[in-house]
């Protein structure tokens, strides 16, 4: 029997973002736009539903008097792309 | 709209996206080393050039102005990358300028014993905490350029036991290409050449 997916990961831009949070610590908003080349209001959509999910946590600070928004990873986002990684390599290995 | 993907393509996205992430974080990982190389480098000679042109040796004040200055011009080159690519941090990134922090601190000690206690061998604790730091760092990312540098600089740190006046200042200076300057261009040019195979 096949594992479900998660369908929170199971998104283009959702899981680039955790894929480059995985191998990160932190990384503030702009990183991760460069890197998923994602446009700001999808990628802060796609943040906050990360987010509301307890996948990812953002903490909006101020740099140089303008805003900026850090996103690390959470125990639980952790958790949950080790089983979707599992999960799609089961699928692929049949 | 959200795009959904197949699984292969998951896996694909997942994979690239490491990749691209880590190529991102070798493509900076040499500029410090470089900064504080070249820097450790031209100090030594300028305050080799000075004391030789005027026996003043207050000139080794200058060597206080490596921490500043690398600081300084770290910060700027810094400061405009996170401006136009944002800013990320790794775990062992972090891991890595705890360790150079903490070493930094024993070697800003020394250099004020120096001034304070004499004799005090400080070409050779600071050579030798320098080479143990680029070491450490080597090991903890597996890079053997860094690791095998500061064993040399290690074994060459002993030779400031022994070799003494002046004239010391010189080999301090060949000492920090060895230990800083070589294995970050061996990075840095690693980095960049990965970078082009992609394009």
């Amino acid at each position: 029997m096949f594992k479900e997916l998660d369908p929170l990961l199971h998104s283009e831009l959702r899981l680039a973002v955790m894929s480059v949070l995985i191998s990160l610590e932190e990384a503030d908003f702009v990183y991760l736009q460069k890197q998923t080349g994602a446009s700001p209001g999808n990628l802060s959509i796609q943040l906050d539903k990360l987010n509301a999910a307890g996948y990812i946590e953002m903490e909006k600070t101020f740099r140089r008097k303008k805003p900026r928004t850090v996103c690390r990873i959470t125990p639980g986002g952790l958790e949950a792309f080790r089983s979707y990684v599992k999960a799609i390599k089961g699928y692929l290995e049949v | 709209m959200e795009k959904v993907l197949n699984e292969k393509e998951s896996l694909e996205l997942i994979t690239r996206m490491i990749d691209n992430t880590r190529k991102e974080m070798e493509k900076n990982a040499a500029r410090p080393m470089l900064i504080f190389g070249y820097l450790s480098v031209l100090t030594a000679l300028a305050v080799w050039f000075a004391i030789r042109q005027t026996d003043d040796y207050m000139y080794n004040l200058l060597w206080l102005s490596i921490p500043v200055l690398g600081w300084i011009i770290y910060g700027i080159m810094e400061r405009g990358k996170t401006r136009t690519k944002g800013a990320s941090r790794s775990h062992m990134g972090k891991l890595i300028t705890r360790i150079w922090i903490l070493l930094a601190a024993a070697i800003f000690l020394c250099a004020v014993a120096a001034f304070l206690v004499h004799p005090f061998p400080a070409n050779f604790v600071i050579t030798m905490l320098v080479s143990v730091g680029v070491s450490t760092s080597g090991l903890m990312v597996l890079y053997k350029p860094f690791i095998v540098c500061g064993l040399i600089g290690i074994f060459l740190s002993f030779a400031f036991l022994w070799v003494d006046g002046i004239n010391t200042i010189p080999l301090i200076a060949i000492a920090f290409v060895i230990i800083m300057v070589v294995p970050a261009h061996i990075l840095q040019c690693a980095a960049n050449k990965k970078l082009r195979s992609d394009v």
